[in-house]
């Protein structure tokens, strides 16, 4: 296990994986504060733009930042979650490392984990880089919000993430095409986003920690999503289960 | 003890039966040639015994030990696929003495010696720090030997591991295989007969799943020696090509190979065959310069096997 999650880990360094997930996510991120700053500015300063539209947009402060980064994260982060681990079970079953790996003494539950910690520590490096620059520029733009809850509000962030990587993984260890994986990913995405449209479901998915997040950061008194959060731990804890029994199952 | 054992092995891919019912067992310290056609159940059978594929019903061992998904099995023995894939981005160093003796759990110190011994047995410690993504088809798969190596395996299983190399590299490759007989039990799978007649201690012929003969490769000729008659006519070649195409019409004549006037053809084996194939050669009206009984080559009694 220590062996292929060196591997993994040494990889994603190597393929560029863990430095593309880190800039796309704290450009991301930066942007959040960035925007909301200074679209004003920018929306001012071009021509054409019809009179009054920079009037209609509300004063930038704190807590649109922070609304516009978690808006950010959760849009890109989500499609790097299908993008990124789309290849990683999926490739290597396809491309035949997976077999040579197989054959020697290792457990396909031990393959799918050291997978999935490598991914997850990878999306937590891009959460924290893109966490801490929008924390900086927040602060130095607008005020210095609590550090604690601004931290709270990334782990929920990087929860919510983690839970489409599982499925994606999932997805991967079902199938041998890459596109398979990340349409499995896909397909939850979308079926996440129709339950959430129903109400009485909304603060029981991944969806909810977000909000819950956002509320945290921005000093908001409101209720914890404490089902969402048992949901999202649900959610990758099943698919690292059926991935492996998928694993288990199969010819590689 | 065999190294490798399998008993009414089948294995249904939906309808169709890859293996039907095999039966095989081989020596240790032997080096096995797994022969047969395209399609016969070869790899099928080498992935079962590493643990890659289940069979529908039998059972296979390495070294006493079930083969399968899970087994301890594959501590004792090394792989190598046909076309053997690596991670592009490591260097065989690190796959080797990092990644592989890592999952064998092998010290350090250890993995590291077994690492540069086997690098320099397989002639690529020149670009052990170089990334393998740059590897041609033979330095992968001289890598791909190596690997099956790093853990002093009882037995190595080697599919088809010199159908995609050059003659050279072919060569090299059937050497390093030939020396690997002093140290464990090898078990190839090919359908380069003269290969298997180079290196080969005893030989398996695989059909459609089924096994037609195993047996050590001197026994195997011996039983078919008196399948083979070389005629060297002093004729033209269109006159014995038209002669041979009279011939290869009888029902005891299992193949003729014409090399301008030179004949050899392949008999059913049956009794009374040499004495047909001579009263054929007689009645030719041909001049003979030379007529002789051969021994067939692998070639010949494979194809006897396999096409009868």
């Amino acid at each position: 296990m220590i062996t292929l999650l060196k591997k993994e880990l040494l990889e994603a360094w190597r393929s560029y994986r863990l430095l593309v997930v880190a800039a796309v996510l704290t450009s991301f991120g930066l942007l959040g504060p960035l925007s909301v700053k200074y679209m004003p500015d920018l929306l001012g300063a071009l021509p054409n733009v019809p009179q009054g539209l920079a009037d209609l947009m509300p004063p930038p402060n704190a807590s649109l930042a922070v609304a516009e980064y978690v808006e950010n994260i959760a849009l890109f982060g989500a499609i790097l979650a299908l993008l990124v681990p789309m290849g990683a079970l999926a490739g290597e079953k396809a491309s035949g490392t997976a077999a040579l790996v197989l054959s020697k003494p290792v457990g396909r539950g031990a393959f799918l984990m050291a997978k999935f910690l490598a991914h997850s520590a990878t999306f937590a490096a891009g959460v924290l880089l893109a966490g801490l620059g929008a924390y900086y520029y927040t602060g130095l733009l607008f005020e210095w919000l609590d550090a604690t809850r601004f931290m709270a509000l990334n782990a929920l962030l990087l929860l919510d993430l983690i839970a489409y990587m599982s499925i994606t993984l999932f997805g991967g260890a079902l199938f041998r095409s890459q596109l398979a994986a990340a349409g499995t990913g896909f397909g939850f995405l979308v079926g996440l986003g129709v339950l959430g449209a129903v109400p009485s479901l909304g603060n029981y998915l991944p969806a909810a920690l977000v909000r819950w997040g956002l509320g945290l950061a921005q000093g908001a008194v409101g209720q914890p999503a404490w089902p969402a959060l048992a949901t999202t731990v649900g959610l990758v804890l099943a698919a690292l289960l059926l991935g492996w029994c998928a694993l288990r199952r199969q010819e590689i | 003890m065999s190294a490798v054992r399998i008993e009414g092995v089948r294995k249904l891919y939906g309808s169709v039966a890859a293996l039907d019912g095999l039966d095989l067992a081989v020596e240790e310290g032997s080096v096995f040639g797994f022969l047969g056609p395209n399609g016969a159940g070869k790899t099928t059978t080498i992935r079962i015994l590493a643990g890659l594929a289940r069979p529908t019903a039998g059972q296979a061992w390495v070294a006493g030990i079930p083969a399968g998904p899970e087994s301890a099995a594959r501590r004792l023995l090394g792989y190598l696929p046909e076309e053997p894939h690596f991670y592009p981005w490591m260097t065989p160093q690190e796959f080797l003495a990092d990644f592989v003796a890592g999952l064998f759990r092998m010290p350090p110190r250890e993995a590291r010696a077994r690492c540069a011994e086997l690098l320099e047995r397989v002639g690529l410690q020149d670009v052990a720090r170089r990334r393998i993504g740059g590897f041609s088809k033979g330095m992968r798969q001289r890598l791909g030997l190596a690997q099956t190596l790093m853990n002093h395996p009882r037995v190595v299983l080697l599919d088809e591991p010199v159908s995609a190399l050059d003659p050279a590299g072919r060569r090299d490759m059937l050497t390093l295989i030939g020396e690997l007989k002093s140290q464990t039990t090898v078990f190839m799978s090919t359908h380069i007969l003269d290969d298997v007649e180079r290196i080969c201690d005893s030989i398996g012929i695989l059909r459609a799943g089924r096994l037609l003969a195993l047996e050590g490769r001197e026994a195997l000729l011996e039983r078919h020696a008196a399948s083979a008659l070389e005629v060297d006519f002093d004729a033209p070649p269109e006159a014995v090509a038209a002669w041979a195409a009279e011939l290869q019409k009888q029902p005891f004549v299992a193949g003729v190979e014409l090399r301008e006037s030179l004949a050899r053809i392949r008999s059913d084996g049956e009794q009374g065959t040499l004495e047909a194939l001579q009263r054929s050669v007689l009645g030719s009206a041909l001049r003979v310069l030379r007529y002789q009984v051969a021994r067939p080559s692998l070639e010949d009694v494979f194809l006897r096997l396999v096409e009868g």
